[in-house]
């Protein structure tokens, strides 16, 4: 809840700000000097490059050489298409990027793939709960971004994780 | 029976408890299905002579002239075509190599049956370093060949060792090859760097930041094929080697991957989910779709050729677990290759056309090379210490390159085709991926 106030925020002050400046659309504001949201942790912006936008996405975990999503995550994406959809019907102007990863129990090239198929599994979840298809975006990293090289935490490795961008 | 060392590693069968039983066949039936096209079985047996250097020579010159000496033994050696015969430990042979009265017969009781004798002279300010072959049996000269002196002394030797695998075999070899790979650098840093396949040499061909991965070598080794991410996709690039040069060759959304060279090198089979889920499909040099191989929405991915071009094996999951598929380059004829184990990935086909190297997940969850013929009705696992993925094969077929994480970090390794002489090519860890080269002109 709190995490969408604040983008609400952020959003409506970098609104106001293009239509002071007139800035033309190329030319991006330097939102982090408003004073207004000094305490909000904005990525510092580079030029073209969309800031991350934070909805409180929770990342979902799979079982090895699968991608269908188990009951428990289930319940996650329910809270992540919520926060999405109200996110949506506040305004906010936004993309998700859905990175599909594995461990590295697989090997590279299949994982790739692998990581592709979770990733749209978890996309194809979220438009059946009525989250608009065209805000979501599919990539994969295979095992190329672990989060841990632990085998027995492995299983933190086979995961969805959930990137918002402002646009 | 001097090849019976060879079927040693057929002893390591694969034994995995949720395959379907088979019938026990014999090392010698095995054999006759692993080797229907013909590895040598009987090795030519050589004795190289201490190369010789005229009075006066500096010893820098010297030292590398020996140098020489040794890498192209060690070419021979790697090649599988031939044993080398060498004195007793602490013991030379001095029979006389001068050309004009060599002591054939002397070298012939060192019980080779071909004798290399290797001159270095400078004269006019060129340098030369001439080789001789000699048949010891008949006492006669086989060849001569001169070979210009040359700042890169390494591939010079390489060059005599094919001279001489080509002379005596009527074979191809493949000291002039090269390995590539990609290499971590950093998290989310990998960068295409390539290998001598001996282990020398080694260079770094991108320097651009993140990940590039999956490279493949052009049937005449003047480009890589990779992959890389752009902002909403894994492409696949083009790196041209000679003016270090990159071309786009695939940006759909989403994958576009495990990119492959057709053995004429006008295509590229590459796995592709633009249309929803990853199939396999035929693009040109210009990232333009030919055709559409696959359509399931099962996972299509990492294509390989067979050496006539006329099919292409690939792993996918449409039966529940990833297994190797064969399928006509028209898209035709889809046959299931593997059927033992449940995590079969990563097919190369041997240039000779008869073999597939695979990896397979074992029932201790390791990942280990095996071998099958394309029948698929029988295997060997070549591996065993720690992880071993990513297989390619010499462009001869008598080896086969692979990553392996057995001394705790990944290093590109090499093998004999039947899994002997496992040799560690790479140390400086985050080794990935390796990519054999064809014979490359240096």
């Amino acid at each position: 809840m709190k995490a969408v106030v604040k983008f609400t925020t952020v959003a409506l002050v970098f609104t106001v700000a293009l239509i002071l400046t007139g800035c033309p659309k190329k030319c991006v504001q330097p939102v982090k000097e408003e004073p207004v949201i000094v305490e909000e942790p904005v990525e510092k912006e580079v030029e073209g490059v969309p800031q991350r936008v934070e909805l409180g996405l929770q990342t979902i975990y799979f079982d090895f050489d699968r991608s269908d999503i188990r009951p428990g995550d289930a319940q996650i994406l329910q809270k992540n298409a919520e926060n999405i959809k109200r996110a949506m019907a506040a305004g906010s102007k936004f993309t998700v990027t859905i990175e599909g990863h594995c461990c590295p129990l697989g090997t590279s090239e299949y994982n790739m793939a692998l990581g592709q198929r979770r990733a749209e599994a978890a996309r194809s979840y979220l438009v059946k709960l009525g989250v608009a298809a065209d805000v979501l975006n599919t990539i994969s990293y295979g095992e190329e971004r672990l989060v841990t090289n632990d085998p027995n935490q492995y299983h933190l490795n086979r995961r969805c994780e959930f990137k918002t961008a402002g646009q | 029976m001097k090849y019976l060392s060879w079927l040693l590693p057929l002893t390591l069968l694969a034994q995995n408890p949720d395959t379907t039983p088979k019938p026990a066949f014999s090392a010698d039936e095995l054999w006759l299905k692993i080797t229907l096209s013909g590895t040598p079985r009987k090795r030519l047996s050589l004795v190289i002579a201490d190369f010789l250097t005229p009075r006066g020579t500096k010893p820098e010159t010297m030292a590398l002239v020996t140098t020489v000496q040794n890498i192209l033994t060690a070419d021979l050696r790697y090649s599988m075509y031939f044993t080398i015969e060498e004195p007793e430990s602490g013991k030379v042979y001095n029979f006389s190599t001068d050309p004009k009265k060599p002591d054939l017969k002397g070298w012939a009781t060192t019980g080779a049956q071909v004798l290399i004798c290797g001159d270095y002279s400078a004269r006019k300010g060129t340098s030369l370093l001439t080789m001789r072959l000699y048949d010891l049996a008949s006492s006669r000269l086989i060849a001569t060949k001169n070979y210009p002196w040359q700042q890169n002394y390494r591939w010079l030797a390489h060059r005599m060792a094919d001279d001489v695998i080509k002379l005596l075999t009527g074979e191809e070899g493949i000291s002039c090859t090269r390995i590539a790979f990609s290499r971590a650098l950093g998290a989310g840093h990998k960068e295409l760097t390539v290998v001598d396949y001996d282990g020398a040499g080694m260079e770094q061909l991108t320097s651009s930041g993140g990940l590039k991965l999956f490279p493949d070598w052009s049937p005449r080794g003047e480009r890589i094929a990779y992959c890389s991410y752009g902002t909403q996709s894994l492409n696949i690039y083009c790196l041209e080697l000679a003016t270090r040069r990159v071309n786009t060759i695939s940006e759909h959304k989403g994958l576009n991957t495990t990119p492959s060279f057709s053995p004429d090198g006008k295509m590229i089979a590459a796995s592709l989910t633009f249309e929803g889920n990853s199939d396999i499909y035929l693009l040109d040099l210009n990232g333009r779709i030919i055709r559409r191989l696959t359509n399931h929405p099962a996972i299509d991915v990492s294509p390989t050729w067979s050496p006539n071009g006329r099919e292409l094996a690939f792993v996918s999951d449409r039966t529940g677990t990833p297994q190797i598929y064969i399928i006509n380059v028209d898209g035709t004829d889809l046959r299931r290759l593997t059927f033992s184990g449940s995590y079969n990935t990563s097919p190369v086909w041997s240039p000779k056309g008869d073999l597939i190297a695979f990896v397979q997940r074992q029932p201790d969850a390791s990942n280990q090379i095996c071998l099958t013929n394309i029948l698929g009705d029988t295997y060997i696992r070549l591996t065993s210490q720690g992880n071993n993925e990513e297989p390619s094969w010499s462009p001869d077929g008598l080896h086969i390159a692979f990553a392996s994480n057995r001394t705790g970090a990944w290093e590109i390794w090499t093998m004999d085709w039947n899994g002997a002489n496992q040799r560690q090519i790479t140390r400086t860890g985050g080794a990935f991926s390796p990519a054999w080269s064809p014979r490359l002109a240096r």
